[in-house]
């Protein structure tokens, strides 16, 4: 009987096996299949025939595979080689593409791993602690306010106290700001932490750390010598890296200082953003202890100084978490007396001042990066768009090229090449040119990222320090494969078509269609980084005209901290400053200037009035320092001031909000039941920052007030005769328990107010010009490339009577609609775009008039000038010449 | 291909069936020798490669012969273990010896 499965499995394995082995292996087979019908019946041989085969078949297949793979290796490595020298040698026959494709890359690359070397830290860094999704901060808000601004919201121990009793399976750790002495007139942002700290977070010190002994006496008062733990950017920066480090103690005049007992990892991170934002490398120094008394003194117990980390017990949710918390809180909050109603201050502030009675858990990275993640996204895409414009124009350029070769790669063709081998000629050129771009690009991005990281603003905490690391390095890695492929694919489109026919018939001429696509998208995306540009540039000049109220010229800040300091010794101190060389006006205030925050008032309201106001003490001489001049009514004297008389003075638009029937002046205010008199106007200044409306100031005398305590004394400079630092130094040695942190002038602070702003606007404004610069380099070498390639045709028309500027129009206008259309598709995208950096703008409309006309007006003549200078080329011709042409 | 190079228990496996078989020693005959003396079965395809790679490195000669109606008139594939055959299967055993000294308490006689 004829066997089933025989014939389908001796065809199969024909195919199969070797030809050395078919035949005696099918001998063998056919043998022990008759053994095994024999023996064990039909169907039991057909399951054997079928499982031997198999067996065969894998078995063979596997082992040609492996000598495939072992060998295919070396042949491609011959293979790329040579078609890397090809690629090499073909590129420096055409040097100003090569030189264009490179440059475009390289600013492209240099600006695009400059700033993901940045956001890195911001958006895709991991925050370097263990097990971050049950690590949690705890945010305290008011039910009664938005929860949106600030994050972790300062609470008290007594609070505190409550959450972990609220939570007993959770565990909490509880730090705050602090600064602490390190030398004589030298300090360092400290975080004081608890005993929990480095548990919570799931770290270590890098070496050494706190002990058990650390925590085991309270540390208020204060140790005179605190244990410390730098962070490691301080124990470079600041000792130099010393090995020898732990142990030393560092001692103030006084005795009081730190003992080093340890330095935290290079990548730790202050998971504190308000202490991040005091200092301007965003970290603090070191972490020392804290232990609180117990029993808690009440004062203590109520401060609001703490912020908190919570990690949760693994089978508790997040809401249930928060909800617990909430609950505490509000219990907490209902069983607190309210502030008294006296208190003359807005609404917001006196439920600021309240026990917060909601709690709001965020993720760690959330809290750190709270107010830099949107601007850091809105860069991220800003480069990413840029980075296509920059594909899509050396795209432009390769598709030209193309065209340029397209009788070389149509011979290709007509010898036997497929579009597999035209495609790898064409990546292995792109790969080449892409390779030096980057490279070019990777070596001008290590400087830029050290100079934007300078002028990053202080408060952007960022997950790990900028730098071109493994990570951005991997970055630029996928940016190349991707502009490879994106070139690539373009030129492939360009020269499928390449063929020996099509080359005879047309001479090789341009496919307009894909030109027309290709500059039309390019003007698309620099219209959006443009007009981004423009709108940022145009708040920042906006900005830079605003008045801060305040005379500048000469006029200077020295912030002090005097402690225990009554109003005579702050008048004596200021008076022996005047006396300084170069000293021309002295005065002081209690309060901050330019620095972002806002104290609020402590006189009542008169009835009615909701808006809020800032009391501002004042010595003698602020007024003249300050050229505040009275613009109704008068100043108040130097011996009212000096006595503590009570007298005010109000700014215009307290005036004008306090007592709208302009009757300002004689009316009181009260503060602690004491009436106030109002003896003059002066005009508003912005005291809180300068992209900031001016707040309300009600001036009061600092001496009729024994709690006023001075924050910065305002000197007027005659510069010929004397230096800010030299009266700072002064002033140092004449107060040795002082402490003076910031000395600057006027202008400075004034930048630093809307240092925030600068970043991204430097940044929005630097795309906005690359954009230009890649879109005039793009369609200079386009039109070149194609006129280039036209010479003849254009030889024929001059020839048969074009003038030049027929020339010159023809070749520059052929561009205009691929603009056109560019500029409204882009106009389209900016439109809908401009919504992101609405936060970035001041006083000014994201669809302002002058700014987008502006980006159009740019963007069109940098077009023009680009497709004009080849079309002058072109018009120049000499006709015999270009008729002799190729 | 190098002689030299280490057998595997596989190829010292096949080598050995082989020495076994002498002068009949051809695919199916192998795999036989193989399972009864082992107590494992192996696949054809396994047993067939390796022939084909001590072949290669010069372990076994083959010659086709013997074709028969009942292997539907298609020859046989004899093999020789050839010198360098019988000396790393040698060498081998040589090596697990040496190895296997001093472990008699706790594996046995070899």
């Amino acid at each position: 009987m004829t066997p089933a499965l025989w014939p389908i499995v001796e065809r199969a394995l024909v195919r199969y096996l070797p030809e050395r082995q078919r035949a005696s292996t099918l001998g063998d087979l056919k043998e022990d299949y008759d053994k095994q019908r024999a023996s064990g019946g039909r169907w039991r041989a057909e399951l054997w025939l079928f499982r031997e085969s198999v067996s065969l078949v894998v078995a063979y297949r596997t082992a040609r595979h492996r000598a495939l793979v072992a060998r295919r290796p070396r042949a491609d490595v011959h293979a790329v080689a040579g078609e890397l020298r090809r690629a090499v040698r073909s590129l420096r026959r055409a040097p100003w593409y090569t030189v264009a494709v490179s440059c475009v890359l390289a600013l492209g690359m240099a600006l695009t791993l400059s700033i993901v070397a940045i956001v890195d830290g911001v958006l895709f860094a991991p925050v370097p602690y263990a097990g971050t999704d049950r690590l949690f901060v705890v945010n305290a808000g008011w039910s009664r306010l938005s929860f949106e601004r600030p994050p972790m919201e300062p609470v008290s121990a007594e609070q505190v106290d409550v959450w972990r009793a609220a939570l007993p399976g959770a565990r909490f750790t509880t730090f705050y700001p602090n600064a602490a002495d390190i030398g004589p007139a030298e300090s360092a942002a400290n975080l004081h932490v608890d005993a929990s700290f480095f548990d919570v977070l799931g770290v270590r010190p890098w070496v050494g750390g706190f002990g058990p002994d650390h925590f085991a006496t309270p540390t208020i008062p204060a140790p005179a010598i605190a244990p410390a733990i730098l962070t490691h950017r301080f124990w470079v920066s600041r000792f130099g890296a010393d090995p020898a480090i732990v142990g030393r103690t560092f001692l103030n005049e006084r005795g009081r200082g730190i003992r080093v007992v340890g330095v935290l990892p290079a990548n730790f991170v202050v998971p504190d953003v308000q202490a991040s934002a005091r200092e301007a490398d965003w970290a603090v120094h070191i972490l020392s202890p804290f232990v609180l008394p117990k029993p808690l003194d009440k004062s203590i117990a109520t401060a609001r100084v703490f912020r908190t980390l919570v990690r949760l017990p693994p089978a508790m949710t997040i809401q249930e978490a928060a909800a617990r918390l909430t609950d505490a809180s509000s219990r907490l909050a209902a069983a607190t007396p309210a502030s008294p109603p006296t208190l003359a201050v807005t609404d917001d502030v006196r439920i600021r001042r309240g026990v917060p009675d909601m709690v709001r858990l965020s993720s760690v990275r959330e809290a750190l990066m709270f107010n830099v993640r949107q601007m850091s996204r809105v860069v991220f895409w800003a480069t990413c768009a840029l980075m296509l414009l920059a594909c899509l124009n050396v795209t432009s350029l390769a598709v030209a090229r193309v065209q340029d070769r397209w009788r070389d790669l149509a011979i290709h063709r007509s010898l036997g090449a497929n579009r597999q081998h035209l495609a790898r000629l064409l990546a292995i050129e792109n790969f080449v040119v892409v390779a030096i771009g980057t490279g070019v690009g990777l070596a001008i991005a290590r400087p830029s990222v050290a100079a934007i990281a300078h002028w990053l603003p202080a408060s952007m905490s960022l997950i790990k320090t900028p730098a071109i690391d493994l990570r951005v390095l991997i970055f630029a890695i996928i940016t190349a494969i991707c502009a490879v492929a994106v070139i690539t694919l373009g030129s492939i489109h360009a020269a499928s078509g390449a063929n020996v026919r099509d080359v005879l018939a047309a001479g090789g001429r341009t496919t307009p269609r894909q030109r027309f696509l290709i500059v039309g998208a390019q003007v698309a995306v620099a219209l959006v980084l443009t007009v981004g540009g423009a709108l940022v540039v145009g708040s920042l000049v906006k900005i830079s005209n605003v008045d801060v109220g305040l005379r500048k010229e000469g006029t200077a800040l020295i912030r002090i901290f005097m402690p225990g300091a009554t109003p005579s010794a702050i008048e004596e101190l200021l008076s022996e400053v005047r006396r300084q060389p170069g000293v021309l006006q002295a005065g002081g205030i209690d309060r901050g200037l330019l620095q972002r925050s806002s104290n609020g008032s402590v006189f009542d309201r008169p009835p009615g009035v909701v808006q809020g106001a800032e009391s501002i003490a004042v010595t003698t001489g602020y007024f003249a320092t300050a050229g505040l001049r009275a613009t109704r009514g008068r100043l108040p004297t130097d011996a009212e001031v000096a006595s503590g008389a009570p007298v005010l003075v109000v700014s215009e638009r307290v005036a004008a909000e306090y007592w709208s029937d302009g009757t300002a002046l004689g009316q009181s205010l009260t503060t602690d039941g004491r009436a106030f008199t109002v003896v003059g106007i002066v005009p508003d200044v912005r005291y809180v920052m300068l992209d900031s409306a001016p707040t309300g100031a009600i001036y009061w005398p600092m001496a009729a007030n024994s709690k006023a305590m001075l924050d910065n004394v305002v000197v007027s400079l005659d510069p010929a005769a004397g230096s800010l630092g030299q009266v700072a130094g002064w002033m140092r040695e004449r107060c040795p328990t002082c402490r003076i942190s910031r000395v600057e002038s006027l202008s400075d602070a004034m930048n630093w107010s809307i240092r925030h702003r600068l970043v991204p606007t430097w940044l929005l404004s630097a795309f906005g010009i690359a954009a230009l610069v890649i879109v005039g380099v793009g369609l200079l070498g386009l039109v070149a490339m194609t006129t280039a390639r036209r010479t003849r045709e254009m030889g024929v028309r001059i020839a048969l009577g074009a003038t030049p500027i027929r020339i010159v129009r023809q070749v520059a206008g052929e561009q205009t609609a691929a603009v056109v259309v560019g500029l409204f598709a882009g106009g389209l995208i900016a439109a809908w775009a401009v919504r992101f950096v609405k936060a970035y703008l001041y006083e000014i409309s994201t669809y302002d008039v002058w700014a987008w006309s502006a980006a159009i007006v740019v963007l069109l003549a940098t077009a023009f000038i680009a497709a004009l200078i080849p079309s002058i080329r072109a018009g120049r011709l000499d006709p015999v010449q270009a008729l002799k042409t190729e | 291909v190098s002689t030299d190079a280490p057998l595997g228990e596989f190829e010292v496996v096949v080598l050995m069936a082989a020495l076994h078989l002498g002068r009949d020693a051809y695919g199916s005959a192998i795999l036989e020798e193989i399972a009864a003396r082992t107590g494992r079965r192996v696949s054809r395809g396994s047993v067939y490669i390796t022939l084909d790679r001590l072949e290669d490195k010069g372990l076994l000669e083959s010659k086709l012969e013997g074709a028969s109606p009942s292997r539907a008139g298609r020859p046989k594939r004899l093999f020789r273990v050839t010198a360098g055959g019988v000396k790393a299967v040698r060498h081998s055993l040589n090596v697990l010896a040496r190895m296997h000294k001093g472990l008699e308490p706790l594996l046995g006689d070899f």
